[in-house]
């Protein structure tokens, strides 16, 4: 569980108990600023297909999804000498891939160049990132908490890890039975390590329902929880990333839902890496695995 | 030169003439009458009498006649000659008929005549008439009726004056910081409205007593009756209950005890779900005084202030609260000086913890304060009415603190820091002519930080105002003031939240400064039953704080690399027009304002609008006795929306949409308004009965008006396009409740 889990839990009680406030939607008085470049690009020794995507900004409240850019030139460079090429998708407008394993290769910096005419003028845009992928240690256990709350059986996944020396960020995917279960920027798991310095922590990393008593809980949780039962797998696959990394993930989690009264700050557009006045991130991570069976202990 | 100013004091030898002083008070139940007027009539001058009902007048010759006037009351004359002693104590009987209509504890001219501009007072009776969000009588949503006063959120007691940001405001109960003046995470006030006498809000211009602040000085003070027998109010509402009993302890001493507590947890057991059994949620206040004359010239008071929030599942609980308490002394020297020495308490804190398989953490934070002032009234003449003294409070800064148990994990500890906060002040109030007064003072601030980033800052703060009397019913003022703080809410969010720590300035973090000038009409009508003003202000601020993009301010161990400052802005003009006596009785008021910042590091350097500016507010509030037993009150509130940073551009990731901002608070929220009413039926109105009753219905939000509280956003289930959405906090929300009085 994160660390303020239980605080949402009593703003949760607040909330069903007061019972006062509705929502509906509402047309802002916005304005449209003029597209830019956004690039995306988490790179790892995690898969044999490995993404990149490509496309402009466009206006907030637009109905139509971004628009993939074509034709872009995008290549990766490793501080080692490596030069990876990536290749458009056929069927993905924007989306650039490299379907072999990727080696990557702890404490080596890594830069990312997409070339293409963005702005229309006939000469070519270049834009830049550089990043590090930074060595991981080994996780020390996997375990599963159950939890009875509000009449409800539940189950959260810790990881127990030993953080080195430094200031440290952790990125956490979390499987079950295979399946990616946190892929989206807005629900990665990440975490630094101001709270443990050096010290072993357990991290509550996900809360997952259980499959046999999946219908006593109310609809919208068993729309958004994951439930599991006894026999299934699953898997953490966790690394270290660059503090640049850790801020916009965070960033892009504090500000895709807009205000907060009470403990959020103004809003602020997301630092980036991209250069060139572009937005979004590129990355490289080198995971670490840990898998536990959950076996129900009746 | 202050300081040396006060200690040779003694020897500034005036001519002087006798003076008179004492308190007035309300014959049947000794409450103090706050603001009633004394005057003499042979030299056509006058006072009014402060917050504790007292009094000081200088009289032109041995003989004349003293005329004690107060709204609801039937005036009274004393002859004064060379064998009346310098204390008289006056009471005054009440004129039943016009009690009922009284609004205003105000001195019937005082909008004309008061030296200080920006000065707002309300009476209980006043602020109890009008209608409350689920029947809670609350002082600060009453006072966001006030002109340049606004509420920072929907439903919130945080309030911004004139354009400042909350932890501008000075807030004091009988003398004593309270920090978070709220229960319910801001919703409802932490003032028991039974226990409370009235509150007078300075908008800038503070008593050269009181500073340490930006923006206003509130004092709310407490009720300060000589009862003559035990006594108690109280009422039962929707969402709380609550008692005051009050008495004498032989014929010198006098006590006073309140308490209220909300109730919503205590059905929970009713709950189907077992667990809910378990859950707290409820706040509680308590407030205790006591008061002993050990003779004409001397009284003792006690006071004390405690109230805690509580939220907790069986997995955690978070707690607040504020501890507030005094003990002062009055002491009348001669009849011409008169000192009030006291001690103060303040404590505000928080505790957050949860318990989970034997794992406890446990995060703690808040603020302490000690302190002591001296302050001293010297009646000279009518040249020399001198309010000078000393105040020293020592603070102790606690940013977080975070226990952990159960795991072999250090604890996590933000060093907190102390500093020392001393003032000497000297004012004068002088009357240069019939027509022509002035109020000028000097306040010397100083303050040490023995923390991190150790520093020490000192200041003065001058202070003037200048009332020119056009007319028997008009005048002109104006005023400056320089103001200066030193201490600071980490406070980056809309509403805020009881988590949002204090910090104080340091090597790092200069104080920051405020230079306030403002000038007004003033034109009462119909033997001052109208009242009107219009005040034009400009507040220029130097140092003003804010904080970087994407701060985190909680439990950061470098809060100040956080931290920018830069300048700001404020200027406006306000309507007032206020209705004292008849049947129907209120206020209405307009104001239009602009509140800017201008900091390198934000918003790329670019002036952006303050998060609190409102460009127009309305205030309508209105009180009918439709008979003796019967009266309605409404009020009608209007705000140009608060300023609010929408997204101009999207960039997707996956399928996430993710927002691009073109500058910070560009755009608005939409305007808010809002209608409420409230019906009071006192079926033994005008009874000699003892137990007198009082039942009230209100409708808070009577045309359903969906005010956004937040603006957030989501994305379509289908499209995947995202979309705006509001989410407000009332719809209409109807109460009724009891109260009585024995």
């Amino acid at each position: 569980m994160k660390k303020w889990d239980f605080l949402h839990i009593i703003f949760g009680v607040i909330a069903f108990l007061t019972g006062f406030s509705c929502t509906e939607r509402i047309d802002l008085p916005t304005k449209d600023s003029p597209p830019v470049i956004v690039v995306y690009g988490l790179i790892s020794d995690d898969s044999d297909y490995q993404g990149i995507s490509v496309s402009r900004s466009s206006p907030y409240f637009d109905d139509l999804p971004n628009e993939g850019v074509s034709g872009a030139e995008v290549m990766v460079s490793t501080s080692d000498g490596r030069q990876i090429n990536f290749t458009e998708n056929d069927s993905i407008k924007g989306f650039y891939f490299f379907n072999r394993r990727f080696d990557v290769t702890g404490d080596t910096e890594y830069s990312l160049s997409v070339k293409t005419d963005f702005d229309g003028d006939g000469s070519l845009d270049v834009y830049e990132a550089k990043t590090e992928a930074l060595t991981t240690q080994q996780g020390d256990s996997l375990t599963l908490e159950v939890m009875d709350m509000f009449g409800t059986t539940s189950y959260l996944l810790h990881l127990y890890l030993t953080d080195t020396e430094g200031d440290d960020y952790y990125l956490f995917n979390v499987f079950c039975n295979d399946s990616l279960l946190n892929g989206s920027i807005s629900s990665a798991v990440v975490t630094d390590d101001k709270m443990f310095p050096n010290q072993q922590i357990r991290l509550n990393l996900y809360h997952f329902g259980d499959y046999l008593t999946k219908d006593d809980n109310p609809d919208y949780m068993q729309e958004n929880m994951v439930y599991i039962k006894s026999g299934d797998t699953l898997e953490v696959r966790f690394c270290r990333i660059t503090k640049e990394y850790f801020d916009f993930i965070t960033q892009c989690q504090n500000e895709k839902g807009g205000e907060n009264p009470l403990f959020g700050g103004p809003a602020s557009n997301i630092t980036t890496n991209i250069g060139n006045g572009g937005v979004g991130f590129f990355a490289v991570c080198k995971f670490q695995k840990m898998k536990i069976k959950f076996i129900k202990q009746e | 030169m202050l300081i040396a100013l006060l200690l040779f004091f003694p020897l500034l030898l005036f001519s002087q003439t006798r003076t008179v002083g004492g308190t007035v008070c309300d014959a049947s139940t000794g409450a103090p009458l706050v603001g009633a007027s004394v005057s003499i009539a042979e030299s056509k001058t006058g006072v009014t009498t402060d917050a504790k009902g007292s009094f000081s007048i200088s009289l032109p010759s041995e003989n004349c006649i003293l005329a004690i006037t107060y709204v609801g009351y039937e005036s009274q004359k004393i002859r004064i000659n060379r064998d009346t002693p310098p204390v008289v104590n006056i009471k005054l009987h009440t004129n039943l008929l016009l009690k009922e209509v009284v609004v205003s504890s105000l001195r019937k001219d005082r909008n004309v005549t008061a030296l200080t501009m920006g000065t707002e007072r309300m009476s209980m009776e006043e602020i109890r008439l009008l209608p409350a969000i689920m029947g809670e009588t609350d002082i600060l949503k009453t006072l966001q009726l006030l002109p340049g006063v606004q509420s920072v959120s929907e439903s919130s007691n945080g309030f911004s004056v004139r354009g400042g940001s909350p932890d501008q405001n000075l807030i004091l109960l009988d003398n004593s910081t309270v920090y978070n003046p709220s229960h319910q995470m801001g919703f409802f006030s932490a003032f028991n409205s039974d226990f409370m006498q009235g509150i007078e809000l300075y908008k800038g211009h503070f008593p050269a007593r009181q500073g340490g602040r930006l923006s206003s000085l509130l004092e709310v003070s407490t009720k300060n009756d000589i009862p003559a027998k035990i006594t108690g109010t109280g009422g039962i509402g929707l969402i709380s209950s609550r008692l005051m009993i009050e008495g004498p302890l032989g014929s010198r001493t006098s006590w006073y005890a309140a308490a209220r507590r909300t109730y919503a947890d205590l059905f929970l057991f009713l709950a189907p779900n077992e667990d809910l059994h378990d859950v707290s949620l409820y706040f509680y206040d308590l407030n205790g005084k006591m008061t002993h004359r050990f003779s004409e010239r001397d009284n003792l008071e006690f006071n004390i202030y405690n109230g805690l929030d509580r939220m907790g599942v069986n997995i955690g609980h978070f707690n607040y609260g504020n501890t507030a308490s005094s003990l002062r002394w009055n002491h009348s020297f001669s009849e011409t000086l008169f000192g009030k020495f006291s001690l103060h308490y303040t404590n505000y804190l928080y505790d957050l913890g949860s318990d989970m398989e034997g794992m406890t953490v446990t995060w703690i934070s808040g603020i302490r304060d000690l302190g002591a002032r001296a302050d001293f009234h010297h009646l000279l003449n009518p040249a020399f009415d001198l309010s000078y003294g000393l105040t020293g409070t020592y603070h102790f800064f606690n940013p977080g603190k975070v226990y952990l148990s159960g795991m072999d994990l250090d604890d996590y500890i933000i060093p907190g820091n102390e500093a020392l906060e001393l003032a000497a002040y000297l004012s004068n109030e002088q009357q240069v002519s019939d027509r022509f007064s002035l109020k000028y003072g000097l306040r010397y601030s100083m303050f040490s930080n023995y923390g991190k980033n150790a520093h020490t800052y000192s200041a003065w703060e001058p202070g003037l105002g200048a009332v020119f009397r056009l007319t028997e019913t008009s005048s002109a003022k104006a005023n400056y003031s320089h103001n200066t703080q030193y201490m600071q809410l980490a406070n980056n969010s809309s509403a805020g939240s009881p988590l949002d720590v204090w910090f104080s300035a340091s090597k790092n973090i200069k104080p920051q400064q405020v230079d306030i000038v403002s000038a007004g009409y003033f034109r009462n009508f119909s033997d001052n039953r109208y009242e009107t003003s219009v005040e034009v202000y400009y507040k220029n601020l130097k140092d003003v704080i804010d904080f970087r993009e994407h701060s985190q301010l909680l439990l950061n161990q470098d809060l100040e690399s956080e931290v920018r400052t830069g300048r700001g802005k404020a200027y406006g003009i306000e309507f007032m027009v206020r209705k004292n006596s008849g049947r129907l009785t209120g206020f209405a008021n307009y104001t239009l304002s602009r509140s800017e910042r201008t900091i390198p590091e934000i918003n790329q350097g670019k002036t952006y609008l303050a998060p609190y500016d409102k460009t127009h507010a309305v205030n309508i509030a209105a009180t009918y006795i439709l008979s003796k037993k019967l009266t309605a009150s409404a009020v009608w509130v209007f705000a140009t929306g608060t300023p609010s940073t929408y997204p101009s551009g999207r960039f997707a990731i996956g399928g996430d949409y993710f927002p691009i901002y073109s500058a910070r608070n560009e755009f608005r929220k939409p305007d808010y308004h809002r209608m409420d009413i409230s019906l009071n039926y006192a079926p033994k109105a005008g009874s000699a009965k003892r137990w007198k009753g009082e039942w009230f219905i209100s409708l808070y939000n009577v045309y359903n008006q969906k005010n956004p509280w937040i603006i957030y956003y989501d994305q379509d289930d289908v499209t995947g396009i995202p979309y705006a959405e509001k989410m407000y906090l009332f719809g209409i929300v109807p109460s009724f409740g009891y109260n009585f009085k024995f």
